[in-house]
């Protein structure tokens, strides 16, 4: 099996803008203090200070595409509530309540602003949700990874996005890659939206 | 420096893809070390198809010796385990208890392993609420041990932690505990040195604390007591352990074979309409467990160390290690009904999620029904007054500023730095939660030697031991724990306090709206709770990770409750 032009671009790119912490503190001295064990390498620090103990929901942004170089905005992802600390459904899948905030849309009179999530594979989509006058929208999802993106719309009575996709962006788990490259949209620079 | 690590990373990755085997085969077999006693090291077996190593690091083995209880010894000779008992005792009763080598038949396979009182799991201890026995326990395996009780707030010496509370009891020897159960619910036993291994092979049994008053929990017409654990084979039988120190600390140990109180399928006949008390336990080194009864209606009732304030209704029954969860389950057609446990894996090296469903029982409904129908009361969800009056004397504090903060982390010392590289492209992307062992290979070649989990105070910067809280007898402290995403490998964790009970109050900023008093919380990857710790119970006690081979890996802590 040879990889192909594009997973060797996608890892380079990857190699490339990785700045993680554990490559960037390799063989950093150990603010703890603690010593190495006896003929043990030294320790790597893998794990910066400073973000300790905050509340850190995920949050993916969200940016314009091609039609809509200028927007942009944000999703955040928090787990509901749950008798249990982890929350999935009977499938196993995580759940997640979403929450859009659009930080800037140049939006077009009469034109209504639709959300959506949709599978990698498009086979399975659901409509979100309408931005209000708030540019905000909360929703739920169960879905292990997925794409979501803003239709602009003449109407909000349809069951499939018809207008330009003005915003969009991945779930955190679409950072999920293969070693050299990311499934479907091998071709999308995903470290845009992170 | 960075950039090169993380380019010859992907240049790694890349010889990877070109030079890995297509494989779907179990890798099983493939000998590389071994032990004076015969134990050896091999590949552990893959849940999936994928390389086997990277070439760089083929022939690598972890840096300790293998380790198989009891090595050399025919299990022909030994005493095949029973089903366990059910001992009812009462104050000031006395229970000898013994730690020794049994032979168990999984699956029709043959393997030596430990069990109390030669049973698999350990025997069922019962008693009334308020009780106190006394346990003398003996040592008959081949290594240091101790009993922990785990979750009960009984004095501190009895606790069972060798180097917090005891000493280890050495082989041949023996120990006498006086054992307190100050409260009504379901709590288990098992070892606390070297629990990943001897947990592992077989050492835990349930106890439940019944309460004085008849209708503590709404009517059942039965009960059942299951303890959920997993076990690595392979083709060479069990898969050894470390001797010298833990292997499989990045992830912990997950087994391939699932267990329900230690056979591979649970079993029940019941009758159409019966109301079933389900007692579940999770027993396992690492696995977290999503149960579902298909079919079945299940109402949630307790947690750890009491009911929760309503019963609930619920789909799926989600358990990390040390946890319990008192669960109603009503059979209201006859028929087969499964206990399930479906996930969604992670296969790091396709980079996709994958479904994956193992069955761990059956549960048959007869077409008889049942004699006494409790249908109405189970389609109530009761409100726990007595819940709710115990807790309303701490919600004045629920508000009060954070006391304590523990970050969770880890660090690497010597792991080959292949993995290490590999890894920091690999883990872009970190999941709530690890429901199997999705990097077998980098697992088995981490040990608790070349990697430290981390419970770090986040206001004095103190790791592991060097911890020092201290609190007065009767004292209530908000604790806030957060498990950081930006780590080596972040995963989730189950923290345990021992001789104490808390209240989860929030996670990640939301309040929780139906509280139980708790052991044992999980935490994942990403994730901040916020944690009521009642200082009850005078002492010096541990709190830790109960991924075994986290704590084997240092994340365990030690505080102290001055009386008051």
């Amino acid at each position: 099996m040879k990889p192909s032009a594009g997973a060797i671009g996608a890892a380079a790119v990857l190699a490339i803008s990785l700045g993680s912490p554990v490559s960037g503190e390799a063989r950093a001295a150990d603010p703890s203090g603690i010593p190495a064990p006896e003929g043990a390498a030294p320790w790597v620090v893998a794990t910066p200070r400073g973000d300790a103990c905050l509340v850190t929901p995920e949050v993916v942004r969200l940016s314009g595409t091609q039609s809509a170089p200028g927007n942009r905005g944000s999703m955040t992802l928090t787990q509901p509530g749950s008798p249990f600390e982890i929350t999935v459904d009977d499938s196993g899948f995580q759940t997640f309540d979403i929450e859009i905030q659009v930080d800037r849309l140049r939006r077009r009179g009469g034109a209504v602003y639709v959300a959506w999530a949709a599978k990698p594979e498009l086979d399975e989509w659901m409509q979100l949700g309408t931005l209000g006058e708030e540019n905000r929208l909360a929703a739920r999802i169960a879905w292990n990874q997925f794409l979501v993106f803003v239709s602009e719309e003449a109407s909000t009575d349809i069951e499939r996005w018809q207008g330009p996709i003005v915003l969009t962006g991945l779930s955190p788990s679409g950072r999920l890659h293969t070693m050299a490259g990311h499934g479907p949209f091998e071709a999308m620079n995903c470290q845009l939206y992170f | 420096m960075a950039r090169r690590v993380a380019a010859g990373a992907a240049f790694q990755a890349l010889l990877w893809l070109t030079g890995a085997p297509a494989s779907g085969q179990q890798h099983a077999g493939h000998m590389m070390a071994t032990d004076s006693m015969g134990a050896v090291w091999r590949m552990p077996p893959q849940p999936i198809p994928m390389p086997m190593m990277l070439p760089g690091l083929m022939g690598a083995v972890p840096g300790v010796t293998p380790y198989l209880p009891d090595a050399g010894h025919d299990p022909a000779m030994l005493p095949e385990a029973v089903f366990r008992e059910v001992v009812e005792m009462a104050d000031g009763d006395t229970l000898r208890l013994k730690a020794g080598f049994v032979r168990r038949t999984i699956g029709m396979r043959t393997f030596t392993m430990y069990g109390f009182n030669g049973q698999y799991p350990g025997p069922l201890i019962r008693v009334p609420q308020g009780a106190e026995i006394i346990v003398l326990f003996t040592n008959h395996i081949d290594l240091p041990t101790a009993v922990h009780w785990h979750g009960l707030r009984l004095e501190n010496e009895f606790d069972g932690v060798p180097g917090v509370t005891q000493d280890p009891v050495e082989p041949g020897e023996s120990f006498m505990y006086r054992v307190h159960f100050p409260d009504a619910g379901l709590y288990w036993y098992h070892p606390h040195h070297r629990e990943d291994i001897q947990q592992d092979l077989g050492l835990y049994g349930n106890m439940l604390v019944d309460a004085p008053a008849a209708d503590y929990y709404g009517p059942a017409n039965g009960e059942d007591f299951l303890m959920l654990d997993d076990l690595l084979v392979d083709e060479g039988g069990l898969f050894p352990w470390g001797r010298e120190a833990a292997i499989q600390t990045l992830m912990g140990r997950f087994g391939n074979q699932l267990l329900v109180n230690g056979e591979p399928r649970w079993e029940a006949t019941v009758r159409r309409g019966e109301v079933r008390r389900l007692y579940l336990t999770n027993v396992a080194n690492t696995r977290t467990f999503n149960l579902v009864l298909e079919g079945a209606e299940l109402k949630l009732v307790g947690a750890d160390v009491s009911k929760f304030e309503r019963e609930s209704f619920v789909s799926n029954i989600v358990l990390a290690p040390a946890q319990r969860y008192i669960v109603d389950a009503r059979f209201d057609e006859p028929g087969t009904y499964a206990l399930l446990n479906p996930i969604q894996a992670i296969d790091h090296f396709n980079g996709r999620f994958y479904p994956q469903t193992d069955t761990l029982g059956i549960v048959t409904v007869l077409d008889e029904p049942v004699a006494e129908d409790h249908g109405e009361a189970f389609s109530t969800l009761r409100e726990h007054a007595d819940v709710i009056e115990d807790i309303d004397r701490y919600r004045a504090e629920f508000g009060r500023p954070i006391d304590h903060e523990l970050e969770l982390t880890a660090r690497v010392g010597d792991l080959p730095s292949d993995i290490v590289a590999v890894m920091a492209i690999d883990t872009l992307y970190f999941p709530p939660v690890e429901w199997t062992d999705a990097m077998p290979m980098m697992n088995y070649l981490s040990t608790s030697e070349n990697l430290i989990w981390i419970m770090r105070d986040a206001h004095t910067g103190k790791e592991n031991g060097d911890i020092d809280w201290r609190f007065t007898e009767g004292a209530v402290r908000k604790i806030r724990i957060h498990n950081q995403r930006r780590s080596f490998h972040p995963m989730q964790h189950p923290i345990h306090f021992h001789g104490q009970r808390f209240l989860i109050l929030s996670r990640d900023g939301v309040p929780s709206d139906n509280l139980a008093w708790k052991d044992t919380v999980v935490i994942p990857v990403g994730s901040t709770f916020d944690i009521l710790l009642e200082a009850s119970n005078s002492g010096r006690w541990m709190a830790h990770c109960h991924i075994a081979e986290h704590l084997e890996a240092g994340m365990s802590m030690v505080f102290t409750v001055d009386p008051g």
